[in-house]
């Protein structure tokens, strides 16, 4: 009788544990779809990082596309417009890459950006009759009259450099609620912007209603040029597509070439979330792998895109230095170390004659990195999860793992940007960026993604109060709203200069 | 340019938000005017916008701003208007 017993409540333990197991993957397949929940995500970890894959998913779906091969856009998704008919797997721009450039809404002169949903026909690369197509992605983060940003610079810091001795390039665009308020409050001009410079009140760029309108949202992208020695397995797993690629010294696009993504930042304004919610993701090639749980790590590639496999010289190098090596330039005499931006147009101060390295840049000077922090087992387990469920599972997205997501633990407060007038400290980016998470009283974890802040994973004292996170560096920036992009682009780029 | 400079209306706008921040890490005040009165700290920063190593990255400065800088020295530091933390 007593075994009867028994078999039958562990037959009920046994249904109840499949019943949920099941729930769970159901529920995260029907959220995890074209499109971004509109109801915001619980204020959990587990609950944030599973929001960040829906993001990820949504983004990264195939784009409807215009009559000339274009992701179409329309008022009635602010977030993009996916092609519901077709699968993760389907080849064609994705939903992001239909958001707006930056080089669309920043315009040369300041001139008025175009209405959402319309493309302009300008070209961020002077050259021939190139149109933004499809197959023609324009690569580029050419800032007017500086080159702090030009395109293979990382905010704050120099270019990363792959394996194959190439520059890696980065693109940032907006989602409609962004993009309008800037270009409506005309926030792209410097003379409007100055309207709000500390200490004036903050700009505060739309939050998100959590039942029908999405608030702002931030894309960067991170892209690797795909060596034409690198077979087609090894592209099909990225999204990759094709580009052209401005010439960071002449500034002219260059041939189509095929890029490979390699990182993305996901940035929200969602309602409880005042200071932002924070996801970054990276290809599993990037770099050996490094999760929580190390069981989940996937078959070691035969070559990795920053990562000299099997070099434990520069292992060691990196791990004594903030996840890279090596630490200085060591061609064309440049004196500089490695993680200070290069400007292409204006050579270092210390030796006037060095150019900018061509490509392929020479094996010594291309970047060995690690990551120096394990994967948290929170983001950990929300990739162990959405690699094995339905959109992901069996496409290239499989090989994309969340880093991490930050987010402000007293989400609903109110920011207190920085003042300017004294040194940074810890305790004013903790009060006025809302209690990040990581962060200085909650977990301190640095986060950092590998192809975006290479020289960041852990804090750069010549730079300290950028921190080692997404928030603490954006914090320096919260008088627009934590946005770098705004006050970097808006025209002038300075009123220290005339504009030409 | 103005005749009499002052740091809130002349001064400030010449430096953007960015250059601000990345100096304040290095202990570079360029948003507070006492910062610019101390020891040594305006012909530094003077002469780095002058020779053009800052800001990183560019543009130059032009040759006015660079004497807008000057003369708001020769003008005994004026702060000018502070902007209203309400607005």
């Amino acid at each position: 009788m007593r075994r009867k017993h028994f078999l039958i409540s562990f037959a009920l333990t046994v249904a109840v544990a499949i019943v949920a197991a099941v729930h769970i993957d159901l529920r995260a397949q029907a959220t995890s779809g074209p499109q971004i929940p509109i109801k915001a995500p619980q204020p959990t970890q587990t609950a944030l990082d599973e929001y960040s894959w829906q993001s990820f998913i949504a983004l990264n779906w195939p784009a409807a596309l215009d009559n000339d091969g274009r992701p179409q856009r329309d008022d009635a998704f602010p977030n993009g417009k996916p092609d519901g008919s077709k699968t993760l797997n389907s080849p064609g721009p994705r939903v992001w890459e239909g958001l707006k450039a930056d080089h669309e809404l920043y315009r040369h002169g300041g001139k008025a950006p175009a209405a959402w949903n319309q493309y302009d026909n300008d070209l961020p690369c002077s050259a021939g009759s190139i149109d933004e197509k499809s197959g023609e992605k324009i690569l580029t983060l050419l800032s007017e009259g500086t080159s702090m940003q030009q395109g293979i610079n990382q905010a704050m810091a120099g270019p990363l450099i792959d394996r194959n001795g190439n520059y890696v390039h980065y693109e940032v665009r907006h989602n409609k609620p962004y993009y309008d308020f800037v270009k409506d409050n005309k926030f792209y001009l410097r003379s409007e912007l100055n309207k709000h410079r500390w200490p004036k009140k903050m700009i505060s760029l739309p939050i998100s209603d959590s039942v029908s309108t999405y608030g702002s949202l931030e894309v960067k992208g991170a892209w690797r040029l795909l060596d034409p020695s690198e077979d087609e397995a090894t592209a099909n797993r990225y999204y990759w597509t094709w580009a052209r690629v401005p010439d960071p010294v002449t500034g002219k696009c260059g041939p189509k070439q095929r890029v490979a993504l390699v990182g993305m930042h996901v940035i929200q304004k969602v309602k409880g979330f005042n200071s932002w919610l924070w996801a970054t993701f990276e290809h599993v090639d990037n770099v050996p792998c490094n999760y929580a749980n190390p069981g989940h790590c996937p078959p070691a590639p035969s070559h990795y895109s920053f990562n000299d496999k099997g070099n434990t010289a520069l292992d060691a190098i990196a791990k004594g230095n903030r996840g890279y090596a090596p630490v200085n330039w060591s061609t064309g005499g440049l004196t500089m170390q490695k993680w200070r931006p290069l400007d292409p147009k204006r050579p270092d101060p210390n030796n006037p004659a060095t150019p900018l390295p061509p490509e392929p840049i020479a094996v010594a000077d291309r970047i060995h990195a690690i990551r120096m922090l394990p994967v948290r087992q929170s983001a950990d387990n929300a990739n162990d999860r959405f690699h094995k469920m339905a959109p992901v599972a069996g496409t290239w997205m499989e090989n994309y793992i969340l880093i991490d997501t930050q987010w402000p633990v007293l989400g609903n407060g109110t920011v207190k940007p920085p003042r300017l007038d004294v040194n940074p400290n810890i305790t004013e980016y903790d009060n006025g960026a809302l209690g990040p998470e990581p962060g200085p009283t909650h977990e301190p974890d640095p986060v950092a993604n590998i192809t975006m802040e290479t020289y960041y994973q852990r804090t750069n004292t010549r730079l300290s109060y950028l921190g080692d996170s997404c928030m603490q560096c954006h914090y320096s920036a919260a008088q627009t709203d934590f946005s770098w992009t705004l006050t970097n682009r808006a025209w002038p780029p300075t009123l220290a200069t005339k504009p030409h | 340019m103005a005749e009499h400079p002052n740091f809130w209306e002349d001064v400030f706008p010449l430096f953007t938000d960015t250059d601000i921040a990345c100096m304040r890490a290095r202990n570079v005040l360029l948003a507070s005017i006492a910062w610019w009165k101390t020891g040594t700290n305006f012909n530094s920063a003077f002469n780095m916008v002058k020779s053009g190593r800052m800001p990183l990255g560019g543009p130059v400065w032009d040759p006015e701003s660079v004497q807008m800088l000057a003369d708001w020295k020769a003008n005994n530091f004026e702060e000018g208007p502070r902007p209203n933390p309400d607005e």
